[in-house]
């Protein structure tokens, strides 16, 4: 060990323990010599100890939760767990909230492929690309509809009005004996 | 597909779970359900009302996936602060109302004998955390037993790392003390 390095003061030293743990001399090298000096102390040999006996309590509590685990009835807990699914609605705003951030990441290719996949058909893409898709159906239906009627309207509605005839001349004879 | 989902980060299986992936919640359940359970039970210091607590975190992680925003934090270190803020926030809510000035309050910590019954050490290192703050015991907690690293528990707690580590130091020297005025206790009871 160089004869130059400066022993660390006890501020730094369990600052050190804190962020490397109680084994100095696996610390960084620019801090392991001053460390070690001062672990060669009263102070820093007392400060190891202490250090080294709450690391072993705190493995000793570890393992006797992951003990307490595989005896009480953390079973039923998991099982609790895993049917949230089936008790509990997944609320409409996320996937909603989420809607810009679905379509900028949609290419025409995905679209169709989500729309028709078994698997995500209740899922929100799912769902927004049959939202989509039949949003299109029904405009191109109007559009269509509109189309046919103004063809229709260009047209006369006496083509359609089986009375017209009887009425529109003044002159027809109407009665029985002609 | 199962094993894809096995494969899967945290942060991707919530995204699935926004697409009301069911299977992509079992596997997070599976992963985290357990461990999640122990912080809360050392958070709380009672199983029913921590297993509550999990299951409530969970059923918001179902039903509001969107909360968690993966881009600004990991998903343990996210639902971790989740956890532990909603267990905090029930035992302040449960806390009983202070009793009138002069009141002689019971002790109701384990006696000695009885600590060094059940199980010496866990049982002084148990008593000697409930004598910290929130925030030293959670100090604590994070970096030596859920094996959260510092700059991952900085995170949790919401502290630079700086900050972080001067907290642990302070954590570590004040439970130096408690566990030195749990083990006089003991001393005191066999002399």
């Amino acid at each position: 060990m160089a004869k130059d390095v400066e022993m660390m003061s006890k501020e730094q030293f369990e600052e050190g323990l804190a962020r490397f743990g109680s084994r100095v001399g696996s610390w960084p090298d620019h801090m392991r010599g001053a460390a070690l000096l001062f672990a060669e102390t009263d102070t820093g040999t007392r400060l190891l100890a202490d250090a080294r006996q709450l690391g072993q309590l705190f493995c000793e509590l570890r393992y006797s939760e992951q003990g307490d685990t595989a005896t009480d009835h953390a079973g039923s807990f998991m099982e609790r767990l895993s049917l949230i699914p089936e008790t509990h609605v997944q609320e409409i705003a996320g996937p909603m909230a989420r809607l810009p951030g679905l379509v900028s990441d949609w290419s025409l290719s995905s679209f169709f492929g989500q729309l028709f996949d078994p698997e995500r058909l209740f899922s929100a893409r799912g769902l927004v690309s049959q939202g989509a898709f039949a949003a299109v159906l029904l405009v191109s239906g109007i559009v269509v509809g509109l189309e046919a009627v103004q063809t229709d309207l260009q047209g006369s509605y006496e083509d359609y009005d089986i009375s017209a005839g009887l009425f529109g001349d003044e002159e027809q004879d109407l009665s029985f004996d002609g | 597909m199962h094993d894809s989902l096995d494969d899967s980060s945290d942060e991707t299986l919530v995204a699935k779970v926004c697409d009301g992936d069911r299977k992509a919640f079992s596997c997070l359940v599976g992963r985290h359900g357990l461990r999640f359970r122990a912080i809360a039970i050392r958070t709380c210091g009672d199983i029913m009302l921590a297993e509550e607590m999990v299951q409530e975190c969970f059923v918001k992680l179902w039903t509001r996936p969107q909360s968690f925003d993966g881009t600004k934090a990991k998903f343990t270190t996210w639902f971790h602060r989740v956890v532990v803020n909603r267990c905090l926030d029930e035992l302040r809510r449960k806390k009983p109302a202070p009793l009138p000035e002069g009141f002689d309050t019971p002790d109701h910590r384990p006696t000695a004998e009885a600590s060094l019954e059940a199980d010496g050490g866990r049982q002084i290192l148990m008593a000697a955390l409930a004598r910290l703050s929130d925030r030293q015991k959670q100090a604590l907690t994070l970096s030596y037993l859920d094996g959260f690293s510092n700059m991952e528990a900085a995170g949790i707690m919401d502290l630079n790392i700086k900050a972080y580590e001067s907290l642990l130091v302070r954590s570590r020297a004040k439970i130096r003390e408690e566990l030195k005025a749990e083990k006089a206790d003991l001393m005191s009871a066999f002399a």
